[in-house]
Parts: structure tokens; C-alpha cells; sequence
């Protein structure tokens, strides 16, 4: 193991319950913003649970737990996979009540395959529900990262990471007998890459935090915010990050020194106190090491050694666990000559490894040589710091046979006291920090919404002064134009100071005005409804060429006292399409109308109709004056006109293509214009048919 | 002899029956649709009055009261 990390498995699990906890409030957020297709609120409180499960092993590191503790640490370990599993559940079946049949199925397996007890509980837990839990809620985050087009990164990298999370969680579980614990657990993990498996837990699940917590708006794009919402970067957000992570340093040096000082302070007892932990642990040590002594001494451990046969090994280790017990040691083992375990107190040393070779262990190697051999463990592959003593064992020739030895577990719980008192302390800032953390993002989130919202009602605000303003220009028009011909025609003074041909021109005046205002009042009126979406449609199969034949018909007049040539392009004779042929009759009049208006004496303008597999495509181009980009975006805008439109032609409302669009879009299609300054414009619109047919 | 009347408004029905209007009062009146308009068409000539829409394409009242000026 890495030495720096020598020791510190309390301060590992502290971080590891840290980004547990980071992780529960980043769900917490996200389920108090509605957010996602997933029960992100079921997966913060696995993530509570295992913050708990975490801390509560550091306690149990630090002080001496009694058996109710070790059932309540078990309980929590179990409801935060529980947790894990309704994640799972309710993300795979969206509902409340199915796939409510895991539970029993998990209880049931751990019921048949536990026989180990309590201990083995905490193991079986890992396996059956720990693995297989993890396992589906990353399938479950995968599957919606399928129906989601643009969460799917975040989505697929929160599955990997759950992947990685449920293996070195489910699988790569305490030591124990049985496969798979005797082959890969926790301590091989520690001895293969040098660092225990629960810091990269830690490590997954921050990942995880952090990567739900950086997408989270995102994420709340897709439920309640129409226009994807992402935060600008903030640097307060990083300077309580960053001194999130000089307090975890500051909390372990911190935790690291008060260890330091403890066992200072100790020491200066010693001398003056008989009963202080270091005389305790003294005394203790030396009646291990007398233990190793007498043990080797006797006959029937030589006897064990030499002749191999079961029922003096089974002496031997009757005698052994006799010693064993008067010196409260943890463990001893009866090592031959090669290094081989003969036999061993430890129930856990699984058969396969009984003839592990120890021999490359410093105590053994000691002994081997005729001395005493010592090693001691500050808390490497165990979270407790491990005493071995290593005594030879002579036959009568004084020649070295075999090897006794004894495992002890120090117990340092004064100095422990310590570190567990300072990470408390580093555990109640870093909380702080990060509540504070989190209410400020929330804040700062809710600030730019209001700004943003506030904005965007502005503009609106503004939308609507231009319209009022529009509206009674565009309806005092006509008005004025119609009061002043009347005026005229009713004064006799002025009446008979007029030809007879221009009372008609007035009265034609009189009427083509009360059209434009009719036609506009409409306009507004299709305009309001379309809206608010209560525009009615009535889809019906027909062909639309008939449609398009009236349409041509009726503004053939106009076209014709303009000297604009009418064209249709149409490969088809007819085409069947599903589409409400009154709208579709307003739009082409629409955009036909603006292609005739715009268009000067001699032009052209052409309708073409195109179709593919999933749209009829309707194509209105003329040779006009065309509209530059800029006017392009603020087309389809009420009432907006183009400067040239404005001045070559008067009689527009400027809601024309506003109706189209509205028409267009209710019909499920799309409408877009194609247009260069002087070289004409070309509007284009679909509307999509799945079951186009042709004759 | 008679006042000229100038009017410059870009909506042609108003014109027309303005025009109407005060010739039937008589006066000699001439219409013009933008500024522009009038400029190119009845250049140097003196107006008595000025009738002028402010808001006209391109250029408005303002502008073009200017520019007769």
C-alpha cells in the first residue's frame, strides 16, 4: 500500500462518506427540481445511507463497538442497496407497483446462501444485493440515456460510472471463504494496486456527483425550461469547491498531528503511570512473545511439525488456541520450515490457501534465522494496525523445523479517540461548506432565472407597445381614407365642385377601403387564434392540386393586370396528402399574394410542388425584389414589413405570413423563405403525409 | 391665382381624397407618395403648404421637410 495512505483507512472512509454525501444532495436537488425520467430522489438516499454505513465505520475503527452496533451498521449497509434497488426498479419499470418481486427474490438468496452468520451477512449483502442492484440501476440509466437525444453523454457516462461503482462495491467485497471472496476481495485488491478499494468508491461516486451536478441543468432543460438553461461560470462556485478541498487536506494533516501528539502524550505517561496504554500494550506484547516461546518448546506442536499427520496437527492446534486465548492474541499460526501454514487458529484462512507459502513475511524470515521475528502493519490491508510475532521452533538437534507465530491486533483506541474527535470536527465544517455550497448554486440559479425571465417579459412587454401602436395605425388607415371620401360626397359645396368620375373613384375608394379593414380585423382575429392554439383543423385526405388549381384561378386577375406569367411545376397529376384544404388555401394565397406584390411588371412567379417519402414539398418563387437576411429572421414576426415592402407596397397587414406560419405549423409542417437582396424570394413550406399516394 | 398645396403621403387613398378635398375648394394641388418622389418629379417649384405624412418609407417627415427646406 501507498505509505502515505499506511493508517488511514479512517480518514479514507470519511472521504468516502463525503462524496456519498455530495452525491445525496446533488439527488436531492435534482428531485427537487422535477427533473429527468429517473427516481434520482430513491438514488440520494441510497447515497444518505451509505454515508451513514461509511461514517459509522469509522467509528467502529476508532472506538470499541458492541454487537447491537455492528446489527445497526449491517441494517444500514442493507437499506442503502435496498435504496439502490427501488432506483433500479422504478427506473426500469416507471411505475410504482411492478417489479416489486425483487425483494422477496433477493431476501430469498441471502437467506439460502448466507451460512456464515452475522459476518457473512455483510458479505452476502455485497454480492446478492449490492452488485446485482448496481448492475440494474445502471442498465436502468442506460435505457433512458437511449430515449434521451441530448442527455445522452451525461446519461451513458453516469452508467459506466454506476458499472464501475457496482463492481468494486458488489464484488470486490471483504475477505471471506467462498468464492468469489476467496479470490478477489478487498485485500487483494490493496495488494495488487496499492491503495484500498474504498478511496476508489470515494472517488466514483464524487465522479458521479459531479457529473449529475454539472449536467443537472441540463437535465432541467428537458422537463420545465423550453429553452435550454445552463449556468454562466460563476467564480464563487470554484473558490468553495476549492476550499472544500483545502479543508479535507487541512481536516486529515490536522487528524494526523492530534494522532502524532496523542501518542506523544502517552509516552510522557508511561514512566509515571503503570496502567498507561503503553505499559498496557507492553505487557500485552510480552506475554505474546512468551506464548511463542512456551509454544515452541512443547512436543506436540515438534510432533506436528515433523510426523504431518491430522490428529497431532489437531493437538497442536488445541494447544494453540489454548495459548492463544491466555495471551489475547487474535490469531496463531504453525508455519513449517518451507514457510507453509500447517495449521492455524484463523477460520477464515481458506483451505485453498493452507499451503500458502508465508515465507517471504518479514517475521518469518526472522525466525527462520533463529531470532525472533516482529513485524508490525499501521493499519495496511486491515483497518486495524497488526502486531505479528514470529518464534523458530528446534527439534532436539537444535535445527530449525518449522515456525510459530501470533497475530495481534493493537489496540491503539486512545490515540484512535484522537482522530476520530478531529475527523468529527472536519466532518461538521466540510458539511457546512457544502450546504452553503449548494443553497448559494440554488440561489444563484433561481437569481438568473428571474434576471433571464425578466428579460425575456421586456421584450414581450415591448412586443406589445409595437403591436397596439401597428394595429391603430393599420385600422385609422382605411378609416381616414373612407371619412374623407364620404365627407367629400356629402357637402353639397364640395359635391358639386367634382367630376362625376371622381365620385366613383371615391366610392371605390369607400369600398376597397372597408375591405382592408375587414380583411385586417380577420387577420387579427386568425392571428389571436392561432395564438392561443384554438385555431380548428380539419385534416382531410384529398388532392391538393384541385386546391392549388382555385387559388391560381382566383388571382389570375390580379396577376394578369400586373403582366406577371403565373406557373405551376408539378410532376403528378394529382396528390393525394392528409391536410385541412382551407388552410392550405389560405397559405398559398398568402404567399402567393406577397410573390405577386413584390414582383415587378413582366415577372414571374412559380409554384412548385415537390414530394418525398415523408413531406409534400411546396415551393413559392418569384422574380422580385427578394428580402435581405437580416429581414429574413424578423419575417415570420407580426406585422413586421421589410423597408422595400413597405414602400412598393402599401396594402399589406403585415400578418400574412404570421397566418401562414401558424397554418403551416398546425398542420405539423415547416416554412422557411430563400431569398437574396434583388435576386427574388422563394418561400418554402411541407406538409408531412405518411401515406402520400400518386395517380 | 390659385395657392399650391403640396401633399406627401404614402397611403395613395388618403392622398387622393385629400386631393379631392381641397381642390374642390380650390386650390392647385399636388401629390406626391415619399419624398424622394416629389423631389425628383416637381424639383424647384414653390409650394404654398406643405402637407407631409410623418411617417413615410425610407425617409420620414422630418427628413424630408429638411431636405424641401
Amino acid at each position: 500500500m501507498l505509505k502515505f495512505l499506511q493508517g488511514q483507512y479512517d480518514y479514507i472512509y470519511f472521504f468516502y462518506g463525503l462524496s456519498f454525501l455530495y452525491l445525496f444532495i446533488v439527488c436531492f436537488t435534482l428531485e427537487k427540481e422535477k427533473l429527468g425520467k429517473l427516481p434520482w430522489f430513491s438514488l440520494g438516499l441510497f447515497a444518505l445511507l451509505h454515508t451513514f454505513n461509511e461514517w459509522m465505520e469509522i467509528y467502529a475503527i476508532n472506538t470499541e463497538v458492541g454487537r447491537i452496533f455492528s446489527i445497526a451498521h449491517l441494517g444500514v449497509l442493507a437499506g442503502s442497496y435496498l435504496f439502490l434497488l427501488e432506483f433500479a426498479r422504478k427506473g426500469i419499470w416507471r411505475t410504482k407497483s411492478k417489479g416489486w418481486w425483487m425483494y422477496p427474490v433477493v431476501f430469498l438468496l441471502i437467506l439460502f446462501t448466507n451460512k456464515q452468520g452475522i459476518n457473512g451477512l455483510a458479505i452476502s449483502l455485497r454480492y446478492l444485493l449490492g452488485l446485482p442492484a448496481g448492475l440494474l440501476a445502471a442498465f436502468s440509466i442506460y435505457r433512458v440515456s437511449n430515449e434521451e437525444t441530448r442527455d445522452r453523454k451525461v446519461l451513458l457516462v453516469l452508467s459506466i460510472l454506476m458499472v464501475f461503482y457496482s463492481f468494486t462495491s458488489g464484488l470486490i467485497a471483504p475477505k471471506s471463504e467462498f468464492f468469489p471472496g476467496n479470490w478477489i476481495n478487498s485485500e487483494s485488491f490493496n495488494y495488487t494496486f496499492g491503495f484500498p478499494v474504498q478511496l476508489l468508491r470515494g472517488l466514483i461516486a464524487l465522479f458521479l456527483a459531479v457529473t449529475l451536478w454539472y449536467y443537472s441543468p441540463n437535465l432541467a432543460g428537458s422537463e420545465y425550461n423550453p429553452h435550454k438553461y445552463r449556468l454562466p461560470f460563476k467564480p464563487t462556485k470554484w473558490i468553495i469547491m476549492f476550499s472544500l478541498v483545502v479543508l479535507i487536506g487541512i481536516g486529515w494533516v490536522f487528524t494526523n498531528y492530534l494522532d502524532y501528539y496523542a501518542g506523544i502524550q502517552i509516552i510522557k505517561n508511561t514512566k509515571a503511570n503503570r496502567n498507561s496504554p503503553l505499559n498496557k500494550l507492553i505487557g500485552e506484547l510480552t506475554r505474546i512473545e512468551q506464548s511463542a516461546y512456551l509454544l515452541s518448546r512443547f512436543s506436540a506442536v515438534k510432533t506436528a511439525l515433523i510426523s504431518s499427520k491430522t490428529e497431532d496437527i489437531d493437538k497442536a492446534l488445541v494447544l494453540m488456541n489454548k495459548y492463544r486465548d491466555r495471551c489475547s492474541a487474535f490469531d496463531a499460526l504453525l508455519l513449517d520450515a518451507r514457510g507453509r501454514v500447517v495449521t492455524s487458529t484463523d477460520w477464515s484462512l481458506p483451505e485453498s490457501k493452507a499451503n500458502k507459502s508465508y515465507s517471504n513475511l518479514a517475521y518469518f524470515k526472522d525466525a527462520i534465522k533463529g531470532q525472533t521475528g516482529y513485524y508490525f502493519v499501521p493499519g495496511d490491508t486491515y483497518n486495524e494496525r497488526v502486531y505479528y510475532v514470529g518464534f523458530p521452533i528446534k527439534d532436539e538437534e537444535e535445527k530449525i523445523i518449522g515456525v510459530i507465530a501470533f497475530k495481534k491486533i493493537i489496540s491503539v483506541k486512545p490515540i484512535m479517540k484522537y482522530r476520530l474527535i478531529s475527523i468529527i470536527i472536519t466532518m461538521f465544517v466540510c458539511i457546512i461548506t457544502m450546504v452553503f455550497f449548494v443553497v448559494l448554486r440554488r440561489k444563484e440559479n433561481l437569481i438568473e432565472y428571474i434576471e433571464d425571465a425578466h428579460a425575456r417579459l421586456k421584450t414581450v412587454d415591448q412586443m406589445k407597445t409595437d403591436f397596439i401602436s401597428i394595429v391603430s395605425h393599420e385600422l385609422r388607415t382605411p378609416l381616414t381614407a373612407i371619412k374623407n371620401a364620404v365627407s367629400i360626397l356629402i357637402k353639397k359645396e364640395l359635391n358639386n365642385n367634382i367630376s362625376e368620375e371622381n365620385k366613383k373613384d371615391l366610392l371605390e375608394i369607400i369600398l376597397k377601403n372597408t375591405n382592408r379593414q375587414t380583411r385586417m380585423v380577420n387577420d387579427l382575429l386568425d392571428v389571436s387564434k392561432i395564438e392561443a392554439g384554438v385555431i380548428n383543423v380539419a385534416m382531410e385526405n384529398s388532392n391538393v392540386l384541385d386546391i392549388v388549381k382555385e387559388v391560381f384561378s382566383s388571382l389570375e386577375p390580379v396577376a394578369r393586370e400586373k403582366e406577371i406569367q403565373l406557373k405551376i411545376i408539378c410532376q403528378k397529376e394529382s396528390l393525394i396528402l392528409e391536410h385541412d384544404p382551407e388552410h392550405l388555401r389560405r397559405i398559398l394565397t398568402n404567399l402567393m399574394v406577397n410573390a405577386i406584390n413584390f414582383t415587378p411588371k413582366n415577372g414571374q412567379v412559380c409554384l412548385k410542388i415537390e414530394s418525398n417519402q415523408d413531406n409534400a414539398i411546396f415551393n413559392v418563387s418569384d422574380t422580385g425584389i427578394g428580402i435581405c437576411a437580416e429581414d429574413q429572421e424578423k419575417l415570420f414576426n407580426k406585422f413586421y414589413r421589410a423597408a422595400e415592402a413597405k414602400t412598393r407596397y402599401k396594402a399589406g397587414t403585415g400578418l400574412g405570413l404570421v397566418i401562414a406560419k401558424g397554418l403551416v405549423e398546425i398542420q405539423g409542417g415547416k416554412i422557411w423563405v430563400e431569398s437574396a437582396l434583388g435576386k427574388g424570394s422563394c418561400f418554402i413550406f411541407t406538409i408531412p403525409n405518411k401515406k402520400i399516394s400518386y395517380t | 391665382m390659385k395657392k399650391r398645396i403640396l401633399i406627401i403621403d404614402d397611403e395613395v387613398d388618403i392622398l387622393m381624397t385629400t386631393k379631392l378635398a381641397l381642390e374642390s375648394h380650390g386650390y392647385e394641388v399636388d401629390t406626391a407618395e415619399t419624398g424622394e418622389d416629389w423631389i425628383s418629379k416637381f424639383d424647384k417649384q414653390v409650394v404654398d403648404l406643405l402637407l407631409l405624412d410623418l411617417r413615410l418609407p425610407n425617409k420620414n417627415g422630418f427628413q424630408v421637410a429638411r431636405e424641401i427646406k
